[in-house]
């Protein structure tokens, strides 16, 4: 029988993946992918709860997470290409202007 | 029917979580995106399994469908230097990273183990709205009526942002 | 990986192609259809009764060739993986489309949103298999393929949306009920709209007129990247599947699915020459098995009047059995005669699209995607908000539906026109100049 945890520890591990993603990946775009998946992992215990609770608030907020994920992924792919097209990388390393 | 249920849910876990490690661990970006593609499809299905059909339509659709195929779009576009090798961090940096990585998920692993005991959660509840599509538009535009504005907002901006990011000429 | 030789070499490998191309050279274009890859010499060493068989024998051919693959390292599990997927997305749009009241697989309750969302995927396979044949021209092609199909996609599924406005569902059992509660097919209330979602079905199924995932300079690679074999042969049924279930919801959303013409005329003037449309199932089967009869008599060869008389003798059945049902309960009529209906649509929607396609030259890639993305979308945008003001007025005004939605309409071929008159040329002139 499954109970809410199963679906907590699924996002818990999609989450920390993700968390490791964005912390060991210098490929900017891989780490945006990171990004998306830990967006996907907190959806996925949104999800959880509303059924848990039986009620459709869970769901509702999943859609702005899905939308907020889609306006995120539009804009930083539009700055990795610019950045790309000016700085001819796309390592995060190599991005350093801003670094003191 | 809860037998098959649980066979599925460990089904689509198991491939959501075997697709995220690949695609933080391919060199290839290209395949990173390929395994981005499953985890989220995977996910979809954990939401079919939670009766969130119309969660599962948006994942499908959006994120799978959509998002994803601009991570391709400009994978394709950056060319070489996306697919690059790039020389991988310094070793104190990559256990530093895994550290952090461990110690989040060892942060949020407690809390659940904790609010397991303290939280009384309630079983899951086996009567769900079987309009489910109705029931989160009517959440939506009554409830949750500002949020939703301000997120059309949010993509609009988004949107003319992305325009003005992709032109020649900033 | 790379000991294959490659794939452009046609001559070292001559027992695999068929002898004219070989001949010809790399200037013969591959056969584009199932049926042109019969090599005609194979023809008349078969005896005229099992010529039927021919595409059989080709399904068999194409199924035992041997797997060729583009040289250059390629992954082979994504290439090989590619094509079932494909297949498979585009299949599985016709578990929810009722094919008729009695033949519906499930009744999601995400209905439309189902097949829209699994339609996103179908990009994927195209994408991947012609971005990991790894060459430019390639990934070019798999580009373009991706830019036309993301703004025909957009332009059809904003097109079914001003269909949905008038359900108020996206259950497509409950859109066909609407249908018929309403005593009329949709495409009368949104015309604009099925004919973007029909041009933007002719697009996205690729059979096309409107757009070519590639031009005719690169159909070389087309073959390079999947020659005939059976991942070709999965491709082209990929192809036509994608065209049946586009007619599917196309017939669902905008033509009454399996409704007969005037069917909400059955339950409001019973009795009237109107229920003689009940009959033209039957009759047209019948129709169809008098002419075989007539024709098998006309047959010199015994055989091919052997053949002939079988396939009177099933329509005939098909036609008994068609007229049977009227004498049938009321609910296995429906469901049967649902079925007719549906099937008779989609092949005319079928039709059409294939129609357009041979009528129409083919066009260059860049035209096609400034009228998808100039013209349909933003025509798709005006139409939901014309439909929409049309439903709402006839609530607050009480205006006939038909007399909102042909203004609706009408607005929307306005701003059609308008669009189609602010050239895509001269803008990109003009943008050229600015910079």
């Amino acid at each position: 029988m499954l109970s809410i945890e199963h679906y907590l520890v699924l996002s818990l591990a999609l989450f920390a993946i993700g968390v490791g993603g964005v912390l060991l990946r210098r490929n900017v775009i891989v780490m945006l992918m990171s990004i998306e998946l830990m967006l996907n992992a907190v959806t996925i215990n949104l999800v959880a709860f509303s059924r848990l609770h039986g009620s459709v608030d869970g769901q509702a907020f999943a859609v702005f997470i899905i939308v907020a994920a889609a306006a995120e992924a539009v804009v930083g792919l539009g700055i990795i290409l610019v950045v790309g097209r000016g700085r001819e990388t796309l390592n995060s390393e190599d991005m350093d202007l801003l670094k003191w | 029917m809860s037998a098959l249920n649980t066979i599925l849910f460990y089904f689509f876990s198991a491939l959501a979580v075997a697709s995220a490690l690949a695609m933080i661990t391919r060199r290839n970006v290209a395949h990173a995106a390929i395994f981005l593609v499953t985890t989220l499809l995977a996910t979809g299905g954990i939401f079919l399994l939670l009766r969130a059909e119309f969660i599962f339509a948006l994942q499908a659709l959006l994120n799978a469908g959509g998002a994803v195929i601009l991570f391709v779009f400009v994978i394709a576009l950056a060319g070489p230097q996306a697919t690059a090798r790039l020389a991988p961090p310094s070793g104190r940096a990559q256990f530093v990273g895994a550290a952090l990585a461990l110690v989040v998920a060892g942060q949020i692993l407690f809390a659940i183990v904790v609010g397991r005991g303290s939280l009384r959660l309630p079983a899951m509840a086996t009567e769900i709205a079987p309009q489910n599509t109705e029931a989160i538009a009517t959440a939506l535009l009554h409830q949750f009526i500002v949020p939703f504005e301000i997120a059309s907002l949010l993509l609009l901006v988004s949107m003319i942002g992305a325009v003005v990011l992709a032109r020649r000429r900033v | 990986m790379n000991d294959n030789p490659p794939l452009n070499d046609r001559a070292a490998e001559p027992e695999i192609q068929a002898p004219e191309a070989v001949s010809a050279g790399s200037e013969v274009p591959p056969p584009s259809d199932l049926e042109s890859v019969v090599p005609p010499a194979n023809e008349k060493f078969l005896h005229p009764r099992l010529s039927v068989l021919q595409p059989l024998a080709n399904t068999v051919k194409i199924l035992i060739q041997p797997e060729q693959w583009p040289a250059n390292g390629v992954n082979r599990v994504v290439l090989t993986i590619a094509p079932w997927f494909a297949i498979t997305i585009a299949l599985l749009a016709y578990l929810i489309v009722p094919i008729g009241p009695a033949f519906q697989t499930t009744d999601l309750n995400i209905g439309l949103l189902f097949i829209l969302a699994i339609g996103s995927l179908g990009i994927y396979s195209m994408v991947l298999e012609n971005w990991l044949a790894r060459t430019e021209k390639l990934l070019a092609s798999a580009m373009r393929t991706a830019a036309h199909f993301l703004s025909y996609e957009t332009a059809s599924a904003l097109a079914l949306v001003s269909a949905l406005l008038l359900t108020g569902s996206l259950s497509m059992n409950e859109i066909v009920q609407a249908q018929l509660d309403q005593g009329q097919w949709f495409v009368f209330y949104v015309p604009v709209g099925f004919g973007i979602f029909f041009l933007a079905s002719i697009a996205l199924t690729y059979r096309t007129a409107i757009a070519m995932p590639e031009s005719d300079s690169e159909i070389t690679d087309r073959e390079q990247k999947s020659p005939l074999h059976f991942r070709w042969a999965l491709d082209s049924l990929t192809d036509y599947a994608k065209i049946f279930v586009a007619a599917g919801v196309a017939i669902t959303v905008f033509l009454g699915g399996w409704l007969r013409p005037l069917a909400s005329y059955r339950d409001r003037f019973p009795g009237t020459p109107v229920q003689i449309l009940d009959v033209v199932p039957g009759a047209a089967v019948a129709a169809i098995a008098v002419y075989c009869f007539r024709s098998a008599q006309k047959q010199q060869e015994a055989s091919r009047k052997r053949v002939m008389l079988w396939a009177c003798g099933v329509w005939g059945t098909a036609a008994l059995a068609l007229i049977g049902t009227l004498f049938a309960p009321e609910a296995i009529m429906t469901g049967v005669h649902g079925a007719f209906w549906f099937v008779m649509k989609v092949s005319a929607y079928v039709y059409c699209c294939l129609w357009v396609r041979i009528t129409f030259p083919e066009y260059r890639s860049d035209p096609s995607t400034n009228l998808g993305w100039r013209i349909l979308v933003p025509m798709a945008l005006v139409n939901l908000l014309a439909t929409a003001m049309a439903i709402v007025s006839t609530q607050y005004t009480g205006l006939p539906m038909r007399l909102t939605t042909i203004l609706g309409a009408g607005v929307t071929l306005g701003a059609g026109i308008w669009l189609s008159t602010i050239s895509p040329t001269e803008s990109a002139a003009q943008m050229a100049a600015s910079e």
